[in-house]
């Protein structure tokens, strides 16, 4: 898509997002608030998961650095003193404003991603997505544990509620803009590359590591952000929020949708967020769980029988070893 | 009635195609060599006969039998043996472990003279029975790989270049053994590169040229064509 | 520190290591052959647990009888899984078995919570078990002591079965290299649906013993477990029965000491603990303890 188009899709977007914060009714905002934030993080991991050959597993980490930094940077002085009173002066002084804080949440969970991404990426395959799996339990645990940051598994309420309907789907547009771009640029070409045949790429002087660690990071920083928008949409957030029940549901809504493909992205994340929404109503009948377990076969049902997903390119990536 | 017709095979990996309708017959009891550059095809033409890749086009016949589409496996029991490139032994098993394996169809009963036989032709593994196959050296492992398919007891032997990486003295001790084995009624598929070596043994020979048969005929006569002397056996 | 303490807190290690070690075989013989993490192999030991949970006052008058049921059900139900799930894949990218795995798991505990509620469950157990024998200072639960006598003579039986038996031996030539043992007229479909029905049942043991052990169970239990016993068998080296066996004893050991021998504000850090565990595996000695050095482990 060109620049204009771009240009056009947010103009067009403009009066839809006005209509949503002034005429929808607060269910109905929510819910499109949502449909944002998991297209984005959808779209986000796919920049890791679908572009490179790195299949991550701890995008939820990375969300919940942001979602911490955010909440903690932005919370109003008068729960401080009560609700954090280990922590030193300055934070007890210190209030940021949104944005400032959004971004600082984005740079906390870039310099995790940079930091365990150095000796991360080194690892290969499947030791590599347990590996950023093994981040997820780490974060989780610590913020179960880390009381007099996080308050553990209680976790922190009373977030300012900053995040609107333009921020959100600003922010989830910026991040789509910023994949597609990416995806179509020398970058995604060398991600292309690398994921097709490590060795040749490194020997044609693609710089793997560095390429991969660059993804892995700006992915992170914009799950960050996503965290961040997340919490100051909730209010209230809690080290199991960011789990792998999140985790789960991205990754099937990302090979739902087709892996590499970003427009797939988009469709995987809505039809897999929309359809148990629709379900719910049959759920609070008395089937719990229902709509849990029907993404869950939906994604088996597709796995099996289109593996490269709703709107994915058809190409041979690593195969497991062929049998019979 | 021949042990092995392939007629008009194709054969592709993602958009290269590997062989692009070879048809070659083995007769009963005969050692046949395939000569060929690398990349002319010759080991993908051995892992379609075993089964190990699906060919795209043509046919396959063992003994008579369409095999094409048939899993290794399946193959296997027909009397197949293949030897595949690089060896193929286990290397986590031991020298018995891998000749037991060798002896996967056979009836229990049967194994221990099996294994007997095979390392009479092969004393060296004797002394080697309950170590670590991937603790062999290179020539003991060729052994052991060539044992192992003997247990197997196949009415068709497919060796893929027994002779890479061994010192000269090994490889001619391999063939010996080849040829001793033959002299039991075995048929012989070889591919190999040190084509002096293996003209010496072999009755019939194909000469494969990216993915096609360039040229084939009984083994006197193609160590006396031009081009298979000056591509193969170094002579200027 | 004191001796007994020490001891203590050894057989502790050795009580949790023997559960670990219990589902990190099926683990590591699973992806051994076909290269699948299975995330939904703990959860065979939670279902296991559960129905032990809710069958046990039909069947208290034999525990024995309900121990062989439930593991035949937990290796019965590998069995169905490999079958529905993971046969249709062979051959397919390595993400898309992980995938479903993932997404096996997602069914099983919420089908668990559809049937059973979330709820945790007290597990029955009997007298024998429950009770603490003292040897000297130190004092060891029946239920650890069956679990460790369990595990050992399940890791013998095991080896056994691998070195000894024609079936056990082609299925290590199967995970070694698949296509060459096909050459040897091995059909893969048998040693990978015997490698399932194993490790599930086994799985299912660990299900059982847990509950003698910790006297309760609830349909979310099973994960953190599972992960945890695929980090002690990449410790062991994964795709090794024994490494599997090793691994899971040094794991369990190492998380009881790190919470044994810290001050007790550390001891909600275990899980940090573990995980970095296998960070430092990983990079440094990803082929484990007892796992072959190979390029295309990787």
């Amino acid at each position: 898509m060109k620049a204009w188009g771009w240009l056009g899709l947010v103009i067009a977007f403009i009066p839809l997002l006005i209509w949503a914060e002034l005429g929808w009714n607060g269910y109905l905002l929510q819910l499109f608030m949502f449909l944002g934030l998991y297209i984005a993080l959808t779209v986000s991991l796919n920049l890791v998961n679908g572009l490179t050959d790195i299949f991550s597993l701890g995008h939820a980490a990375f969300m919940a650095l942001g979602a911490y930094t955010s909440a903690l940077l932005t919370l109003p002085l008068s729960r401080r003193a009560t609700a954090f009173p280990a922590l030193p002066e300055w934070f007890q002084t210190l209030v940021l404003p949104f944005p400032l804080a959004l971004l600082l949440g984005a740079l906390v969970a870039a310099l995790v991603a940079y930091i365990i991404g150095l000796p991360l990426l080194r690892l290969k395959g499947h030791y590599l997505s347990v590996g950023t799996l093994a981040l997820l339990v780490i974060v989780e645990t610590l913020a179960t544990n880390m009381d007099f940051l996080t308050r553990g598994p209680r976790g922190i309420s009373g977030i300012p509620v900053y995040s609107n309907a333009y921020w959100v789907w600003g922010i989830t547009l910026l991040i789509i803009y910023l994949t597609v771009r990416l995806k179509n640029s020398s970058f995604g070409l060398a991600f292309s590359a690398i994921r097709l045949d490590d060795i040749a790429a490194a020997s044609l002087g693609i710089r793997t590591v560095r390429y991969r660690l660059f993804a892995f990071v700006l992915s992170a920083a914009m799950a960050g952000v996503i965290g961040g928008l997340w919490a100051h949409l909730v209010r209230v957030i809690s080290p199991h929020v960011f789990s792998y029940g999140i985790t789960f549901q991205v990754v099937a809504m990302l090979v739902v949708g087709g892996l590499g493909s970003v427009s797939g992205s988009v469709l995987g994340a809505s039809l897999l967020f929309l359809i148990p929404e629709a379900l719910r109503y049959v759920e609070r009948q008395g089937s719990f769980g229902l709509s849990q377990i029907l993404v869950a076969v939906l994604l088996i049902l597709i796995v099996i029988f289109r593996p490269q997903g709703l709107l994915g390119r058809n190409q041979a990536r690593r195969r497991a070893k062929e049998v019979v | 009635m021949s042990v092995l017709e392939v007629s008009e095979l194709e054969l592709s990996y993602g958009g290269i195609r590997a062989l692009k309708g070879v048809s070659l017959s083995l007769e009963e009891g005969q050692i046949t060599v395939l000569l060929g550059a690398n990349g002319a095809g010759k080991t993908s033409l051995l892992k379609a006969i075993s089964g190990l890749v699906k060919p795209s086009k043509g046919e396959i016949k063992l003994w008579g039998e369409s095999s094409l589409g048939w899993p290794a496996y399946r193959i296997t029991s027909l009397g197949v043996a293949h030897v595949p490139e690089g060896r193929g032994i286990f290397a986590g098993l031991s020298v018995r472990e891998n000749l037991q394996i060798g002896g996967f169809l056979a009836p229990s009963k049967e194994m221990p003279a099996r294994i007997e036989q095979a390392l009479t032709l092969f004393p060296r593994l004797k002394e080697r029975y309950s170590q670590l196959a991937g603790s062999l050296s290179g020539g003991e492992q060729q052994m052991l790989a060539l044992a192992r398919a003997l247990v197997a007891r196949p009415r068709l032997l497919l060796l893929d270049e027994p002779s890479l990486g061994l010192a000269p003295i090994i490889a001619q001790e391999i063939f010996r053994t080849i040829r001793q084995v033959h002299q039991t009624g075995l048929s012989v598929l070889v591919v190999e590169q040190n084509a002096r070596l293996a003209l010496q043994v072999a009755d019939y020979a194909y000469v494969l040229k990216t993915g096609e048969v360039e040229t084939h005929g009984p083994a006197s006569e193609i160590r006396g064509l031009e081009q298979v002397s000056k591509a193969y056996l170094g002579v200027t | 520190m004191s001796a007994s303490y020490f001891i203590q807190q050894l057989i502790n290690g050795l009580a949790i290591g023997s559960l670990y070690a219990l589902v990190a075989v099926g683990l590591s013989m699973v992806y051994g052959i076909l290269r699948l993490i299975n995330f939904a192999h703990g959860d065979l030991m939670m279902i296991a647990g559960m129905l032990g949970a809710t069958l046990f006052l039909w069947l208290s008058k034999s525990p024995l009888f309900l121990f062989v049921a439930l593991a035949l059900v937990a290796g019965l139900l590998g069995l169905a899984l490999e079958r529905i799930a993971y046969r249709p894949l062979r051959g397919a990218p390595e993400v898309n078995l992980l995938i479903t795995s993932f997404a096996v798991s997602s069914i099983l505990q919420v089908g668990m919570q559809m049937i059973f509620s979330s709820s945790p469950r007290r597990f029955e157990t009997v007298a024998a078990l429950s009770k603490l024998y003292s040897f000297g200072s130190v004092q060891i639960r029946g239920a650890d002591m069956a679990t460790f006598f369990i595990t050992i003579l399940s890791a013998l039986l095991l080896t056994w079965f691998t070195r000894r038996t024609r079936t056990g031996i082609a299925m290590r030539a199967v995970s070694e290299n698949l296509d060459t043992s096909m050459l040897m007229g091995i059909n893969p479909s048998r040693p990978i649906a015997l490698a399932f029905f194993i490790g599930s049942l086994l799985a299912g043991v660990a299900g059982v013993l847990w509950g003698w052990k910790y006297g309760q169970v609830d349909p979310l239990f099973g994960f953190l477990p599972g992960l945890k016993a695929f980090v002690a068998a990449v410790i062991g080296g994964i795709g090794s029965i024994p490494g599997a066996f090793v691994g899971g004893y040094v794991l369990g050991l190492a998380e009881v000491f790190f919470v044994g021998f810290l001050p007790p504000s550390f001891s909600g850090y275990r899980d940090v603990f573990v995980f970095s565990l296998l960070f430092i595996v990983l990079l440094v000695k990803p082929q484990g303890i007892l796992g072959q050095s190979k390029g295309r482990r990787a």
